[in-house]
């Protein structure tokens, strides 16, 4: 036991140290680094940035072209003026057309949109429960659902519309609805109401008919609506079946419309082929973004227009487990930016490829960013520490387990410095005369994790 | 005599004891008219949605309270046996070092989990008159870390306390101090859901220091 115990303690307190000093590091050694701003000139003149420049306190951001020029603001701000069109408009400089497209305040507004996609919000917890907008009660405005839907996917009762047995004995002998934590006779879909805490039967009964009429596979593999009021109109909740088919799920008058997306866009080939991981649903005025899809594959799509167009976004590299995706938009073209997340050995890169509306490549920028583990600072801490390990991660909304190892160029200068510590540390027991086999698992952290390994082994009690 | 034990430690600590129970209940049933006010004086559908998509459970508050029971009731059990070093005379007994202190820790860990357990209730069955399933669920995945760090705090005092070196007490202090500032990150719903079964681990792994502690106490390891 004493050697378990002590064991434990040397495990832990040299994990806290691998968790604790590296951060203390970072706080000491930390400078503002930040990518530069992309644009994409509404005038010709390709793309444009805000970059940041100097270290420390000492920052400032400054304009600049593809080939590195620097732009005066003005200069900068009148090559594009889609995005800064409130300030040409009060400088009197905003022309009336570019490209033979009337510029109007109104239609600036209605086409600006920005879509981002970072990996946290991929991988992330939420509860399973959906609200289901009314898209034709002939408000102008959304209004909240006052009803959540919850997929049970449990057995549905047969798709003849008949009400479950349950059901027909409360037309003879009214009963209670179920509490919403029921759990007997589930249906594929439930709906809760708040206000009574209980689950909606013959709302409940409805969608679930509708899911078994669409021949709806459970289990849901994906799931993306926006849900919230605050938007111009409901896209609908798309939802992904088990064999990969992608859904649109709408409440229309209080019944459900559920459509098998491939049976109503233009290429059904491909929405049959799409195996759908993530869906993000962001909608704008103009409704020509429907959803922002990413396959099993991890590559990213669109669906666009009316009939679901699916175009594939052409990046060349990215990873939604760690990079991060945005898509800006405006009357004239859009701006796709990929960022990826610096690895061991690889700086982070940053693509940009403008688009024209209908989605074709008119330009891409690529440039690789200065990698903020390549600083001598953050050399010398992964030097220092070996292992480096942290629980909340930009890649996911769970705490988790992420641990960092000394890179493969700077691990003969950590071991190097591993080895002069266990010497040290030799030297030290040798000298209060407690070197002997008990010692070897103290060593051991010495030599692995170096300085956390040491301290918490010269602080440690001893067992015996 | 395990059994004469445990009835030591329950006269020991029954006032006490009665007292931080009757603390729990009442935080507990405080947050609970709280969540009952905040449910009457909301649209139902407002409140669900502060639950579904701001995270909200309602008892946030409650997160430092097992902590704190911890550490009392550590102090509580085994202050007075280091006081004096009463503890020796448990020490003496024919049941052996390791089994006395494991029986003493086992008494305060039920005792605590007595104090945590009606709260524990009156969350989960207050929030089920106005939440469904789901809440239940997102409601054991966010005070479970609070209460695996009650739990470590109760056995990091008894270490602590069982310690005769003063500078080895500093160094379990802010090595509990450390890990379960772990246990109490502020998050959203869930979030602690992929690493619960660890620290679970590492709260039952830490039985073995106020055990350590009280060897090092028999054998007159002040070093």
């Amino acid at each position: 036991m004493k050697h378990a115990a002590r064991i434990f303690l040397l495990v832990t307190a040299a994990a806290l140290l691998a968790h604790y000093l590296p951060i203390g590091w970072h706080i000491l050694t930390a400078t503002r680094q930040r990518a530069p701003f992309v644009n994409y000139s509404d005038t010709g003149a390709g793309f444009l940035f805000i970059r940041m420049e100097g270290a420390g306190g000492n920052t400032r951001f400054y304009y600049a072209d593809a080939a590195g020029r620097t732009l005066e603001r003005d200069t900068f701000e009148s090559l594009l003026p889609l995005t800064y069109h409130a300030q040409l408009y009060k400088n009197g400089a905003m022309p009336k057309e570019i490209g033979g497209v009337a510029l109007s305040p109104g239609a600036l507004r209605r086409e600006q949109f920005t879509l981002r996609v970072r990996p946290g919000q991929l991988d992330t917890p939420r509860v399973p429960l959906h609200p289901v907008f009314e898209t034709g009660d002939g408000r102008a405005r959304l209004e909240p659902p006052p009803d959540f839907m919850r997929i049970t996917g449990a057995a549905a009762p047969s798709g003849s519309g008949l009400p479950p047995l349950s059901e027909k004995r409360q037309e003879t002998a009214p009963t209670p609805p179920p509490p919403a934590t029921q759990a007997s006779r589930r249906r594929a879909i439930e709906f809760l109401d708040p206000q009574t805490n209980t689950i909606l039967p013959e709302k409940s009964a409805l969608y679930s008919d509708a899911f078994a009429r669409a021949r709806f596979v459970f289990p849901v593999t994906a799931a993306g609506s926006n849900p919230t009021a605050r938007k111009p109109y409901d896209e609908g909740l798309y939802l992904a079946d088990a064999d990969g088919q992608t859904f649109l799920l709408r409440q229309t008058r209080g019944q459900p419309v559920l459509l098998r997306v491939a049976d109503h866009a233009a290429d059904p080939a491909a929405w049959r082929a799409l195996r759908p991981r993530h869906i993000i649903v962001n909608e704008i005025e103009t409704r020509e973004l429907r959803a922002l899809i990413i396959d099993a594959d991890g590559k990213p799509w669109l669906a666009v227009g009316e009939n679901h167009r699916l175009v594939p976004l052409p990046v060349t590299r990215y990873d939604p487990t760690a990079d991060t995706l945005s898509l800006r938009g405006n009357l004239l073209h859009r701006l796709l930016v990929v960022q990826t997340a610096p690895a061991p050995g690889a700086a982070p890169v940053l693509e940009a490829i403008a688009l024209d509306r209908d989605y074709r490549v008119l330009a891409r920028h690529h440039e690789t960013l200065p990698d903020p583990a390549a600083r001598p600072a953050a050399r010398a801490g992964q030097m220092l520490f070996p292992l480096v390990w942290w629980l909340a991660d930009d890649t996911s909304g769970y705490l988790g387990f992420h641990a960092r190892v000394t890179p493969r160029d700077l691990l003969p200068a950590a071991l190097a410095l591993n080895a002069l510590l266990l010497a040290a540390h030799l030297l030290l027991l040798r000298r209060r005369k407690t070197l002997s086999a008990t010692r070897l698992p103290d060593l051991a952290a010495t030599a692995a994790l170096g300085l956390c390994g040491l301290l918490p082994a010269l602080l440690l009690p001893r067992a015996d | 005599m395990s059994r004469a034990l445990l009835y030591k430690e329950w006269i020991k600590l029954r006032l006490w004891w009665t007292l931080m129970l009757a603390a729990s209940i009442a935080f507990a049933l405080f947050l609970f008219f709280k969540l009952r006010y905040i449910a009457n004086a909301n649209e139902a559908v407002t409140v669900w949605n502060a639950w579904i998509f701001k995270g909200w459970l309602f008892f946030r508050p409650f997160q430092y309270a097992p902590l704190v029971f911890g550490v009392t009731l550590g102090f509580l059990q085994f202050l007075p046996e280091m006081q004096a070093r009463r503890i020796r005379l448990a020490l003496h007994l024919p049941l052996g070092e390791t089994r006395v202190i494991a029986l003493h820790l086992a008494a305060g860990a039920l005792l605590l989990a007595l104090v945590l357990l009606p709260a524990a209730l009156v969350f989960s069955l207050g929030g089920a008159l106005w939440f469904p399933g789901e809440w239940q669920g997102n409601l054991l995945r966010v005070v479970t870390p609070w209460i695996l760090a009650g739990g470590g705090a109760y056995l990091a005092v008894a270490a602590i306390l069982l310690e005769t070196n003063w500078r080895h007490r500093v160094f379990y202090l802010l090595l509990t101090a450390g890990a379960l500032r772990l246990f109490l990150l502020e998050t959203a719903c869930d979030t602690y859901a992929r690493i619960l079964p660890a620290l679970a681990l590492w709260v039952l792994a830490l039985t073995l220091v106020p055990l350590f502690s009280s060897h090092r106490f028999r054998k007159g390891l002040a070093r």
